[in-house]
């Protein structure tokens, strides 16, 4: 590696940040300054704080224990980890290596550079002080033996960062076809999400729970019997205590069987998982050292080192053949084959054939069903609108489940609320994707400001492109809710209007979201480029006024559940025919507003655009 | 003759730079206009401007007699105008037909003017073949016949063509020369940037010379030439005849 190159890499990327800073404004800079104080005093924090656990909290636990600990700050860094991972998946290179082929620069710095820029995150600012805190702490706390948790944790570092650089680089290799860089990132995205709520569905299943519950069914049997007795006049009264008192304390005894039996099982899948999954090396090697044992450290230590020497060396492989267009040769086919002419010929379009972009929808002005079908078309293909559009179902299955899961005896009067909850959590779930409308069409939208089409038809079709979607989501939570939790018919029904209201009223935010704080959105990526903090605030904001934005669809029933519990109205069905007229009240009120709404993006429709085609460097 | 496009001091700076500094534009309807310039000198922004792209730092625009600084009479405007700008506006996840069906309907046109004329354009073009293909799989040149495509769907008056042959190969450009001579032979009007020179030459009868964000010439072909080839009175005008390149003793030299 030429020094001279490597300096010359490290100047660029230092320039290229403040420049970025510089044109992010003066605000901009307060706020990252703010941010970088923040995070250099959790930094500092994160230190003491290991540092102290492990010289004063953890110098006398057991070994198991001490795993455990290690188990639990793994499993949070990996956890914070593949967030950050999630929300940068592809590799985004600080300085793309196709500026330097021609030049005759080492690639190797260039890579070396772009690895080490790629550690700078929220996650190993904090996490990294913290471990080698607790790792010195428990130096000072257990002993000089402890010393070597310090390379085993340097190791763990680099197996696990040099492991995700790979797999980044792997994934912008497989995104050089743009039809599979959808398919992968779907895909990718919905596995993150999946395993991050893992806990969650095993919190649901709770195979734990089985033997505790079946103990409490053993003492309730047995308490019954026994008050059964007492009443049958087959035990004395003053038999009723003492035998009351030994259910209790056989229950005792067998949970504390259990409780022990149950730790033991823990350890030992623990044991297992850490040694068979190369993240547990670390909480193993710390057990092993607490137990005077070196030898899992220092194996360890060997193959994080291993794992991280190799993974870099793939990445950098990979990264050679992506920028030297192996990836995107091909195979050479022999001239005039059978599929050449194939290609030529079949793919002539029926010119006949209706497609989706051509349909009217009743009652809807043309232009609107344009943009709505367009829109749709777009969204249904786009990787970006599919991760935000598949949140609301994973959430809506884990958060309704676990609902359900623990809140069985909610009476049938009130369910509706909670209907209604789970619709504002999918329109909640939608609002970054509806709230930044016109983000996601890019280059696009100069086709809608060049166009002649009146405004309010703009956002009509837009909102209208969201509604099967947003349709679907709240029906199949509701579908749900009635199958676990089931409504009366009168409510069911009336949640059915409900479901217009919540999004017409979701709609008329996001149309404001879209037009005065709008976000540049990169291709491919739900990852908002150039951002500036008042937008990013403004949402939040939007965010936190959205249940208060949806008070007037649950009115009805608010207003059903006070007159029956007063007793003055009982056994009518008030909230179907209420829901209605809301309903009806929020189309009118939200075609009124969108003529206003109208004007609006077309006196900013030029700021817009100027936001939403910047690119990020 | 009517104007298509009339400035008056028409004016865009981005903080103290003057991009466009008070430009007084008359093109006459049913002229091939070539708006020429080296690069930066303001093209690009006054295109932007005259589409409704970018708002103006002053003056006063009108567009087939139309104000377009007016959101209803801009809207009016926007009926009887196709454009071209120098970044497209493709829906990366649309396939040609698809985006040029959306075009015809936010036109207005009727579903099968706009079959039938997409059919033409696309098969003129030589994109028909790529019924399955989305915008964002598209070659720069592919993308650039997509936008002119959809620029002469709704069959408008006038025509605003941001560097229309940029990436566009020799055959396609021959198509795309014939189409637009057509075009303003029929007496509808082009408002044209580029950097081919040749191609203003053949096709343009007036043209522009922008600098510096200052309008310095204005005319007909014949007037602007003076006799010379536009290329010579291009660097005359544009002052690139003055620049007398510095010398560099060690690109001079014997190489090292």
């Amino acid at each position: 590696m030429n020094i001279e190159h490597f300096r010359a890499f490290t100047w660029l990327r230092w320039r290229i940040r403040i420049n970025q800073l510089k044109r992010g404004g003066i605000g901009n800079t307060i706020v990252l300054a703010m941010l970088a104080v923040s995070l250099a005093a959790g930094a500092t924090g994160a230190l003491i704080g290991g540092f102290s656990v492990g010289c004063f909290v953890l110098a006398d636990v057991s070994p198991t224990i001490l795993m455990y600990v290690w188990d639990g700050i793994v499993a949070g860094f990996l956890f914070s980890w593949m967030i950050g991972l999630m929300t940068d998946l592809q590799r985004t290179d600080s300085l793309s290596l196709d500026k330097f082929l021609h030049l005759p620069v080492s690639l190797r710095s260039a890579f070396l550079i772009n690895y080490l820029s790629s550690l700078a995150g929220m996650t190993m600012i904090l996490f990294v002080p913290m471990m080698f805190g607790l790792s010195l702490g428990l130096v000072f706390g257990r002993g000089a033996i402890m010393l070597l948790m310090l390379p085993l944790v340097t190791a763990f570092f680099w197996a696990v960062t040099a492991v995700t650089y790979q797999f980044q680089g792997w994934l912008a290799s497989m995104m050089g076809n743009p039809r599979r860089r959808r398919t992968i990132i779907g895909g990718v995205t919905i596995s993150f999400v999946l395993l991050a709520q893992a806990p969650n569905l095993l919190n649901i299943l709770r195979p734990w729970g089985r033997s505790e519950t079946k103990i409490a069914n053993e003492r309730l049997e047995k308490v019954t019997k026994l008050s059964e007795d007492l009443q049958a006049k087959l035990i004395k009264p003053e038999e009723y205590a003492p035998k009351y008192q030994q259910i209790m304390d056989d229950e005792k005894a067998n949970r504390d069987a259990h409780d022990k039996q149950m730790d033991q099982q823990l350890e030992v899948y623990v044991r297992l998982l850490n040694m068979v999954l190369p993240p547990g090396w670390l909480p193993l090697g710390a057990d092993g050292l607490a137990g005077g044992n070196p030898l899992p450290t220092l194996l360890g230590t060997l193959g994080f080192s291993l794992i991280g020497a190799g993974s870099l060396w793939r990445a950098y492989r990979t990264t050679l053949r992506l920028y030297t267009g192996q990836f995107t040769a091909g195979s050479v086919t022999a001239p005039n084959t059978p599929a050449v002419v194939k290609s030529a010929t079949s793919a002539k379009p029926d010119p006949n054939r209706v497609r989706l972009v051509e349909y009217e929808i009743s009652w809807i002005p043309e232009q609107a069903a344009g943009v709505a079908f367009a829109g749709f078309r777009s969204l249904t293909r786009a990787p970006e609108a599919k991760m935000l559009l598949v949140m609301p179902i994973i959430f809506g299955v884990i958060f309704g489940g676990i609902f359900i899961a623990n809140a069985p005896s909610i009476p049938p009067a009130y369910r509706p609320f909670l209907a209604f909850a789970g619709m504002a959590m999918m329109m909640f779930s939608m609002q970054q994707l509806i709230g930044n409308q016109f983000g996601y069409d890019r280059a696009g939208f100069r086709a809608f400001v060049m166009g002649p089409v009146p405004r309010r038809e703009i956002l009509m079709g837009k909102n209208l492109s969201f509604f099967p979607f947003a349709a679907t989501f709240c029906l199949i939570v509701l579908i749900g809710i009635q199958c676990f939790l089931p409504m009366r018919v009168d409510h069911l029904l009336g949640c059915l209007p409900q479901v217009i209201t919540v999004f017409l009223l979701m709609c008329l935010l996001a149309n404001l979201l879209s037009i005065f704080a709008p976000l540049a959105i990169a291709a491919g990526s739900t990852k908002a480029t150039n951002v500036r903090l008042l937008p990013v605030l403004i949402h939040m904001m939007a965010m936190m006024c959205l249940p208060v934005l949806f008070l007037p669809a649950i009115i009805p029933f608010i207003i059903e559940i006070t007159l029956s519990e007063l007793g003055w109205l009982t056994g009518v069905p008030l909230a179907l025919g209420l829901n209605v007229i809301v309903t009806l009240a929020t189309v009118w009120g939200y075609r009124r507003l969108l003529t206003w709404q109208g004007d609006l993006l077309q006196s900013r429709e030029q700021r817009i655009l100027e936001v939403v085609t910047s690119k990020g460097e | 003759m009517s104007l298509a496009i009339e400035t008056r001091q028409l004016s865009r700076y981005f903080n103290d730079f003057r991009a466009v500094n008070e430009i007084n534009l008359s093109v006459e309807r049913g002229t091939f206009y070539g708006f020429l310039g080296p690069n930066g000198a303001g093209k690009s922004t006054t295109i932007k401007m005259l589409t409704g792209l970018l708002a103006p730092s002053g003056g006063e625009m009108l567009v087939l007699g139309k104000n377009v600084s007016d959101p209803k009479e801009a809207l009016e405007v926007k009926r009887h105008v196709g454009v071209i700008p120098e970044n497209l506006s493709l829906f990366d996840n649309l396939t040609a037909r698809e985006f040029l069906t959306f075009v015809g309907r936010m036109y207005l046109l009727p579903r099968d003017t706009v079959r039938t004329r997409s059919n033409e354009l696309l098969e003129l073009l030589g994109l028909d073949n790529e019924d399955k293909k989305l915008t964002l799989e598209y070659s720069h040149g592919m993308k650039k016949k997509l936008a002119l495509a959809a620029a002469l769907l709704p069959n408008p008056d006038l025509l605003f063509l941001d560097e229309p042959f940029e990436g566009v190969d020799a055959v396609t450009s021959r198509v795309i020369r014939d189409l637009l001579a057509g075009y303003v032979a029929r007496g509808s009007t082009v408002f044209l940037t580029t950097h081919i020179l040749e191609i203003v030459e053949k096709l343009c009868t007036h043209v522009g010379i922008i600098v510096r964000g200052c309008l310095v010439e204005q005319a007909s072909m014949e007037s602007i030439r003076q006799g010379l080839s536009l290329e010579d009175r291009f660097l005359q005008v544009a002052g690139g005849d003055e620049a007398v390149a510095p010398k560099i003793s060690w690109l001079e030299g014997a190489a090292s």
